[in-house]
């Protein structure tokens, strides 16, 4: 206890002294401990940089403070990395040789500007942290290290020099050979950033022909076309058959990037290719847009590998070619790609297209352009659709009505209700009724005015708990005792589906009434659910009571069993 | 990667080459390995658990390692995904799931690895990622992209250098609703975008000042710690075992960036989407002062103004024009003013934007057509950047001007200071 309140005071006294001068906590910072950081990142936030170097005065005089903490120099170091100049080298320095705290100095010297911190890096004891820190200055010095006797150092230096992307740095990497050449193209990349093309166009091309890991080539490859699409044509024209890794893979993908003018190039390399490799400059024919490539794309679509097919059909979105359009059609009908690939194909003549073919003797022609013509949400399509919903066709008269769902809306009310009264399939239309009028956005007020267009139709009772409301319960409650055996039935099931508590009593006399089995079934399995239900509000001691009730009238084992479930699902709740 | 990867697996075996691999070919029937991607994990935390679930169902996938700095929670993983396997091949037993603490030491191993998937902390996003780009690898790594402005410029250019299959984990590119509210934005449906509000959380503590607590036995901490500043173990970064919320390293700056950078990967992604902002970014960005600027707040280069905040109830991002709104968040919320918006429809001539209906799946498509997926590594770093500029303001106070095409602050050298991270050695990038 004393221990604990001399700890409280010395906390309490840190805070008090924070609070004065946040500088005079800090070389106790440690962690889990109260402190005082946020005062000076808040004086810091509120100096302007010109203010900056009094901050510096203070964190330093901190962190030279004999036994200042490990959590003390890290923290001033962080702010160093903000507000730190050459001021500070002579503290910094010395960090670099206190394995606990050598990292801190390099974070507080790595971005500082100033060639002192270059000379006063270089000649402090060499580290692998050291070469980083100046290869991320850039600063060509560290290439003295490529031929150190210590493996980490010259590993350091050779990654390093990639950093520093120079010529000359390209130039070393170069003379190494293999163990310079995954820095080289970071080194290339560096150069090609910088603007110098030339360099980089003296080291890709030989860097592609002579490396033996695929992933150097390909780096290679992508920083030639980058660097001059035209220049790497042959390259990559030749590296779409090439047998390292999947450097002929990524050749298909670079090949997007090469001049119009290489199109014809490319497709009359196409029949020699790996099915992989054909995958992939499909999806390039496709985004060059060049149309050059329609021959090729479309005697891809007869391809009998099922990839290389799909990736065929994708290619056709963005060359929206009027000649593609019957091709795709015949996949349609099967086939959801060449669905979608019509359904965003972004060609104004497809519309009108895919109006025209609604007429079609063809079914199978009738039911891809209903596909498209729903992908496209193109609502001159609607008069047909309502139409073709009822056609002798049940596949033509079934895609019709899946096309109708979620696209009908409000003006089409009318109609849908017409054919709800002819329809075989009541339930479908009720559901696209029920999306027609998503406007109502009070889904109870939405029921009562979807029961209103046909109120004696049994598909339409069935969407009453979608309402849910207290409009709508009144429906189904009404309806229970309905003469009409299909009404009064559809009102039973709507009752079992209903997700409210209003259920629980109305259920209970079904059980007790009702010698249907079918009915006592589901009306056992909702009333389990329901009273086992979290969000039941009905008190656990009712509940337990009417779950008994129920009991006393069932007959059946699983009936019972469902009981008993929900009896011990509510004892474990308790 | 080694010559011997899952795509030109069958040209070598025909050629009689002899090498061991690791699941005999009959034992997955129709999708025998050889046509599946061999895949990866490192980091098998709380959103790394739900990826490794993903891929061990997938029918397309193999996963061949599982990498952890908590040897424990690899080893239960590892075993997890063999019993999977070993029930889905209806064997006694599976061991073609190996684990690693180390990702250098899986990537050595697993020589026909294929793809990888990242789920780590935020520091440790950029090594493994541009290691994984640097071995041929296509990879999936979660938001936000890079933990510094840095990092995540140099994922994204060693991603575009190697070829690599990039997928940023900001799935909402991925939702319907945001594309279409993106889509609406994109085509002018609200006319001329005056501002944009991205509702998302603050910046991280500076410094992480948790208590130090006992390590566990199994956990490498100097690992888990890895290129970020040093400091004690602590449970609330890592917590020992394997099942386990998201702990909250997220909330410190040396290892996350707080909501600011957690939801701002997401909304901001979908802000910039709609701007059509894939490439670029803000001009300016100041941070809230307590007295006359309220929130975070950017300017792109035309004028739009981008507000940290709410403007709609319930609203993740909203995009106000000069003739209405456009409002998207998860769970399908949509707002839109006029209301009749929200049942507009693209036609011939609208600009239809990527679709891709599952994030993940979308990715692995990429991989074997080696088409960009929806949100590679540069849109990733394009959007990360949003969140390293609005950390940089919060940390510095005053109005920063940014150059988006050169990525440098141009009027404040000790922003542009504040674009990179020192890595603690030997780590680099």
């Amino acid at each position: 206890m004393k221990t604990f309140l001399t700890l409280l005071l010395l906390a309490a006294a840190t805070i008090v002294r924070a609070a004065d001068d946040p500088y005079a906590a800090l070389p106790s910072l440690d962690f889990g401990k109260p402190n005082s950081m946020q005062a000076i990142w808040d004086e810091a936030r509120a100096t302007t940089p010109s203010g900056h170097a009094a901050i510096e005065a203070k964190l330093l005089k901190a962190a030279t403070t004999p036994g200042a903490t490990f959590a003390c120099k890290r923290f001033v170091a962080d702010m160093l990395r903000v507000v730190g100049t050459t001021a500070c080298l002579p503290v910094v320095l010395k960090w670099l040789d206190d394995p606990q705290v050598a990292d801190s100095a390099l974070y507080a010297l790595q971005g500082m500007p100033g060639k002192e911190v270059d000379a006063a890096l270089l000649t402090a004891a060499p580290k692998t942290g050291i070469i980083q820190a100046l290869a991320a200055r850039r600063n060509i010095a560290i290439k003295q290290f490529v031929t150190s006797a210590d493996p980490a150092l010259r590993r350091a230096a050779i990654a390093g020099l990639g950093t520093v992307g120079t010529a000359e740095a390209a130039a070393i990497l170069q003379s190494l050979k293999t163990d310079g050449e995954a820095a080289l193209i970071v080194c290339a990349a560096r150069l090609l950033k910088d603007g110098d093309k030339k360099t980089v166009l003296a080291i890709c091309p030989e860097q592609f022909r002579n490396t033996t890991r695929p992933s150097i080539a390909t780096a290679a490859l992508n920083l030639l076309v980058e660097a001059d699409a035209n220049a790497a044509i042959p390259t990559v024209l030749q590296a779409l058959e090439d047998k390292r890794g999947d450097v002929a893979l990524h050749a298909a993908s670079a090949a997007r990037f090469l001049p119009h003018g290489v199109t014809r190039d490319l497709c009359s390399t196409f029949p020699k290719l790996t099915p992989s490799v054909q995958v992939a400059l499909l999806c390039t024919l496709g985004l060059r847009g060049d149309r050059t490539a329609l021959p090729t794309i479309k005697a891809a679509l007869a391809s009998a590998d099922d990839a290389v097919k799909t990736q065929a059909i994708r290619a056709c979105e963005p060359l929206a070619d009027e000649s593609l359009i019957e091709p795709l059609l015949a996949l349609a009908a099967q086939n959801t790609v060449a669905q979608e690939t019509l359904g965003r194909m972004n060609l104004p003549t497809l519309d009108n297209m895919m109006l025209a073919k609604l007429s079609d003797t063809d079914s199978t022609k009738v039911v891809s352009a209903i596909n498209v013509l729903r992908t496209r949400a193109n609502r001159k399509a609607m008069s047909s659709l309502l139409k073709l919903a009822e056609s002798k066709d049940k596949t033509v008269a079934q895609a019709a009505l899946r096309a109708l769902d979620g696209f009908a809306g409000q003006s089409e009310v009318v109609a849908l209700t017409g054919i709800l009264q002819r329809a075989d399939d009541r339930n479908a239309v009720a559901r696209i009724l029920w999306a027609a009028l998503r406007g109502v956005s009070d889904k109870d007020k939405r029921f009562v005015a979807l029961w209103q267009l046909a109120p004696t139709e049994a598909a339409l009772l069935a969407l009453a708990p979608e309402g849910g409301g207290t409009e709508s319960f009144k429906i189904v409650k009404a309806n229970l005792s309905a003469g009409d055996v299909a009404l009064k039935e559809a009102a039973v099931r709507a009752l079992f589906a209903w997700k409210e508590d209003d259920m629980v009593e109305p259920t209970l006399q079904i059980l007790k009434s009702t010698t249907d089995k079918k009915h006592k079934a589901l009306g056992t399995r909702a009333l389990a659910n329901r009273l086992t239900e979290r969000k039941c509000r009905i008190p656990a001691a009712k509940r337990v009571a009417m779950l008994d009730e129920a009991l006393t009238v069932l007959d059946q084992p699983a009936d019972k069993k469902q009981i008993e479930w929900a009896k011990e699902k509510l004892a474990e709740k308790k | 990667m080694t010559a011997l990867s899952r795509r030109n697996f069958l040209k070598c075996s025909a050629a009689g080459l002899a090498f061991p691999f690791i699941v005999p070919r009959s034992v997955f029937g129709r999708n025998a390995p050889s046509n599946r991607i061999n895949t990866a994990i490192i980091g098998i935390g709380a959103q790394g658990r739900g990826h490794l679930g993903h891929m061990l169902g997938h029918s397309e996938l193999q996963v061949l390692g599982v990498c952890d700095v908590h040897g424990g929670r690899a080893e239960h993983y590892r075993d997890d995904a063999n019993k999977r396997y070993a029930g889905k091949t209806g064997t006694a037993s599976y061991n073609g799931v190996r684990s690693f603490i180390d990702f250098r030491e899986m990537f050595a191993t697993l020589g026909s690895l294929d793809a990888v998937v990242i789920a780590t902390p935020d520091h440790w996003h950029g090594l493994p990622a541009v290691a994984a780009c640097e071995a041929g690898l296509d990879v999936y790594c979660e938001k936000p992209l890079g933990h510094t402005f840095h990092e995540s410029r140099a994922m994204a250019d060693a991603a575009r250098r190697h070829g690599t299959i990039f997928q940023t984990g900001s799935q909402q590119r991925s939702d319907s609703t945001f594309r279409f509210g993106a889509e609406l934005v994109r085509n002018g449906r609200i006319g001329k975008i005056k501002e944009v509000w991205v509702a998302i959380g603050g910046p991280p503590k500076l410094f992480c000042d948790l208590p130090a607590d006992e390590k566990p036995a199994s956990l490498n901490w100097d690992l888990w710690i890895g290129p970020a500043p040093y400091r004690p173990y602590s449970k609330v970064l890592c917590p020992d075992g394997w099942d386990f919320g998201f702990p909250n390293w997220r909330g410190y700056d040396e290892y996350g960036g707080g909501g600011q950078y957690d939801f701002g990967a997401h909304h901001f992604d979908i802000a910039q989407w709609g701007l059509g902002m894939d490439d670029s970014g803000p001009v300016d960005v100041v941070a809230p002062d307590g007295k006359d600027i309220k929130n975070l707040t950017y300017t792109y280069a035309n004028g739009i103004k981008m507000y940290v905040g709410s403007r709609i109830k319930g609203d993740a991002t909203t995009w106000v024009g000069e003739n209405g709104i456009v409002s998207v968040n998860r769970g399908s919320f949509l707002y839109t003013e006029p209301a009749s918006l929200a049942d507009e429809r693209f036609g011939p001539g609208d600009i239809r934007l990527y679709n891709s209906p599952n994030h993940f799946q979308n990715w692995v498509d990429g991989i074997k057509t080696r088409r960009d997926p929806i949100c590679t590594a540069e849109i990733g770093h394009r959007t990360a950047s949003v969140c390293h500029l609005g950390q940089i303001a919060f940390r510095l106070g005053r109005k920063l001007q940014w150059d988006p095409k050169v990525e440098r602050f141009t009027n404040d050298t000790e922003a542009n200071r504040l674009l990179r991270r020192e890595m603690r050695a030997p780590w680099t990038l």
